[in-house]
């Protein structure tokens, strides 16, 4: 029972840091239709941020967020008018090369900026755990857990009471009816994009006191976000967050019943079961196109 | 559209390192230069050991070079980024048709050695192999490709030997009461040391309490930790990359758990990112590995020369001391151009390969205390494997006595906030 209790709080945890990083990557796809490859890599940039700031200058990452994350946010604003905005209106393929391309030029300059070398934030607090009866919780992960849920809540919160948020719904579900209306649909996109390259940005710092980063490292944790957005539906914030907390707990309780090399294989096939029943993934909605955030 | 920037940047770069060599060598030398080509992956994953083997190969020529060449010849180095399997085919076959290379080394993994050395050999150019591991490596029948290094055999074999020999008399427990836990990343590198290291095991007698293989992508490694307390082994022989390696550890603190001796393979253990991502919490840590170094006693005159230029010129271009993939690169090299290249009639593969096997350098003749002498696979007999431990946050050397140059201590591993 112990162990039951155990794997289920690993697997929460983690479940959380999949979820922050899956939100962004779903918001942007819900507004902008568009799926961004770089995703991955601005999770490594904030990631350096993080340990720069903690290395030369000493901030711990929890306030280093304070730079950071409107760093990250700008980064975004940036990105968006440089290369999203002009591709908005070409054919899909247009956007997925972009941003593959982007993901790879970012790749590749984080490398000859840095080298490949795995850098660490090595705060006093990475393994401090507290114990509950035989219960071992790292105070680290249960942070990043909180901290990760609140952004995820905090970001529907935004999304269904706020003026800015109302427009992003509307812009989501119908780009022309809701330039119609008067909403600036081109300052909305801007805002989503960066609004999910903040996320990330935070995940990037919560993150950066439990592993390593090298260049590659967000584009190896990506891939997972991925299967999570679809398998939550594309588009739902609510389902990317149930979503990752059901891959974090499947993950957990595979690689200690089945064996750590069939992880990966287990929740595949949970993926490909839920697509066969519900095409459109836990919460999303016929064609995907639905902003849902309830 | 990154690779295409990537080859203009690498080839003008290229160009711009070789033309002094180059232009030199016209002046100096009536003959062209001996061309080498490195494949190692340089970008990607595995990255950090490809670049760290290469300067080591880099150094070593470096060497050769500044104290007169082969024959008066000069060596040129040409750099092929093997990032991935597909990409090692391409760079072979671009240095063999654009540059001429007719003489390779490399490659840092398995996946790339294989490949690589497949090309060299197709377009009939040698192949001088030092780190990949893979156990089949040497069983294709392949003329002129030759590993000087550790097959996964040779890495793996050592951990148990020494889990036998010195860690079960510290722990007074008879070696065959040992309750050992393998544990491996799921590449084929972790699965070929990890059954090296439990065959050797058997052999002496020693049970596997567990066998668990994991993804080296894994972002939460709890369960395992979980799966390990419950067995509670007196000894884990870990098979890990960098990244899992230090997320191993981090856990097992956070569930404050520790084994009684922790030995790992290589890779993740024996490179200096482990010190810098943990801290003090790395000492005490084993790792069968390739040799570090030796003991001062058990190598040659020159070997010793060959440690102490190559220590002062690599600490003076980086700024760190080379470890354990730094040197190994080195002696690649050095073997190449001295033991090879310089015995050779000529060099093309048919006499190059005619070189190696007549090769019989005495152990202790380079810097980790190898020698040279190939069995008819083209596998090196004189390449052994070592132990390294973590202590103050550096490795040091602890086996076999050819390496040793300190004692173990922290047997059994003292409690986190003791190490």
């Amino acid at each position: 029972m112990d162990i039951i209790v155990q794997l289920a709080l690993s697997g929460l945890f983690i479940g959380g840091v999949y979820a922050l990083i899956s939100v962004g990557l779903t918001l942007v796809f819900g507004v902008l239709r568009v799926v961004n490859f770089a995703h991955g890599e601005y999770l490594t940039i904030a990631m350096y941020l993080t340990y720069f700031m903690f290395q030369r200058v000493g901030i711990d990452p929890f306030v280093a967020s304070v730079a950071v994350v409107p760093l990250m946010f700008g980064l975004g604003l940036l990105t968006e008018r440089l290369l999203i905005r002009p591709t908005l209106e070409a054919p899909h393929v247009v956007q997925v090369f972009v941003t593959f391309a982007l993901s790879l030029f970012l790749q590749n300059l984080l490398l000859s900026l840095f080298t490949s070398d795995f850098r660490t934030v090595r705060t006093p607090y990475a393994t401090a755990a507290f114990q509950i009866g035989p219960l071992y919780v790292s105070w680290l992960r249960v942070a990043v857990f909180v901290v990760a849920l609140a952004l995820a809540g905090g970001l529907a919160a935004f999304l269904k009471y706020t003026y800015v948020g109302s427009a992003i719904r509307a812009t989501a579900q119908d780009r022309r009816s809701a330039r119609l209306v008067g909403i600036n649909v081109d300052r909305v996109y801007a805002v989503t994009f960066a609004l999910g390259c903040a996320l990330v940005g935070a995940a990037g710092i919560l993150l950066s006191p439990l592993f390593p980063v090298n260049p590659y490292t967000g584009a190896d944790m990506i891939l997972i976000s991925f299967v999570i957005v679809v398998l939550g539906g594309m588009g739902s914030i609510a389902g990317a967050v149930t979503a990752g907390l059901l891959i974090g707990l499947v993950e957990s309780f595979t690689g200690y019943f089945a064996g750590g090399e069939l992880k990966q294989l287990v929740y595949f096939v949970l993926f490909m079961i839920v697509l066969a029943v519900r095409p459109n993934g836990l919460f999303g909605r016929k064609g995907a196109e639905v902003m849902d955030v309830t | 559209m990154s690779k295409s920037k990537h080859a203009s940047r690498r080839t003008v770069l290229g160009l711009l390192a070789a033309a002094p060599a180059v232009l030199s060598s016209r002046v100096a030398f009536a003959e062209e230069p001996i061309k080498i080509g490195g494949i190692f992956p340089l970008t990607g994953g595995n990255s950090v050991f490809g670049n760290q083997n290469f300067q080591g190969v880099e150094a070593a020529i470096d060497l050769v070079n500044d104290r007169g060449g082969i024959k008066g010849r000069k060596i040129q180095l040409f750099k092929g980024d093997g990032n991935s399997p597909q990409a090692a085919i391409s760079e072979t076959n671009r240095l063999a048709s654009r540059e001429g290379v007719r003489i390779f080394t490399g490659s840092s993994t398995s996946a790339v050695g294989m490949v690589a050395s497949q090309e060299a050999e197709r377009n009939g150019a040698f192949y001088w192999e030092g780190m990949a591991v893979a156990n089949n490596y040497t069983e294709r029948d392949f003329k002129s490709v030759f590993r000087m290094g550790l097959s996964a055999a040779g890495l793996g074999q050592p951990a148990p030997l020494y889990a036998a020999e010195v860690i079960a008399p510290m722990l007074k427990i008879e070696p065959k009461n040992l309750k050992v836990a393998v544990i491996a990343e799921d590449s084929a590198f972790g699965v070929d040391v990890s059954k090296a290291a439990i065959d050797q095991a058997e052999k002496l007698g020693i049970k596997i309490g567990l066998r668990e293989l994991y993804s080296a992508k894994s972002t939460d490694l709890s369960p395992l930790v979980l799966k390990l307390r419950s067995l509670d082994p007196d000894v884990i022989i870990a098979t890990q990359f960098i990244n899992d390696a230090i997320l191993l550890q981090r856990q097992m603190k956070e569930m404050n758990y520790g084994p009684r001796a922790f030995v790992g393979t290589s890779a993740g253990h024996s490179t200096l990112s482990l010190a810098e991502a943990i801290g003090k919490d790395v000492n005490g840590i084993f790792s069968s590995s390739f040799p570090l170094e030796a003991n001062v006693n058990s190598l040659s005159a020159e070997a010793r020369a060959d440690r102490d230029e190559f220590v002062k010129r690599y600490e003076a271009k980086y700024k760190v001391a080379p470890a354990v993939q730094e040197s190994l690169g080195f002696v690649v090299g050095i073997a190449l151009a001295r033991d090879i290249l310089a015995k050779a009639a000529s060099d093309n593969a048919a006499d190059l390969r005619e070189a190696s096997l007549k090769a019989d350098v005495p152990v202790g003749s380079y810097i980790n205390g190898w020698g040279l002498k190939f069995d008819d696979k083209g596998q090196n007999q004189r390449a052994v494997g070592s132990v390294i431990q973590w202590q103050g946050e550096k490795m040091v050397s602890v086996y076999p006595q050819a390496n040793k140059v300190r004692d173990a201590i922290m047997v059994p591993l003292p409690a986190w906030n003791a190490r």
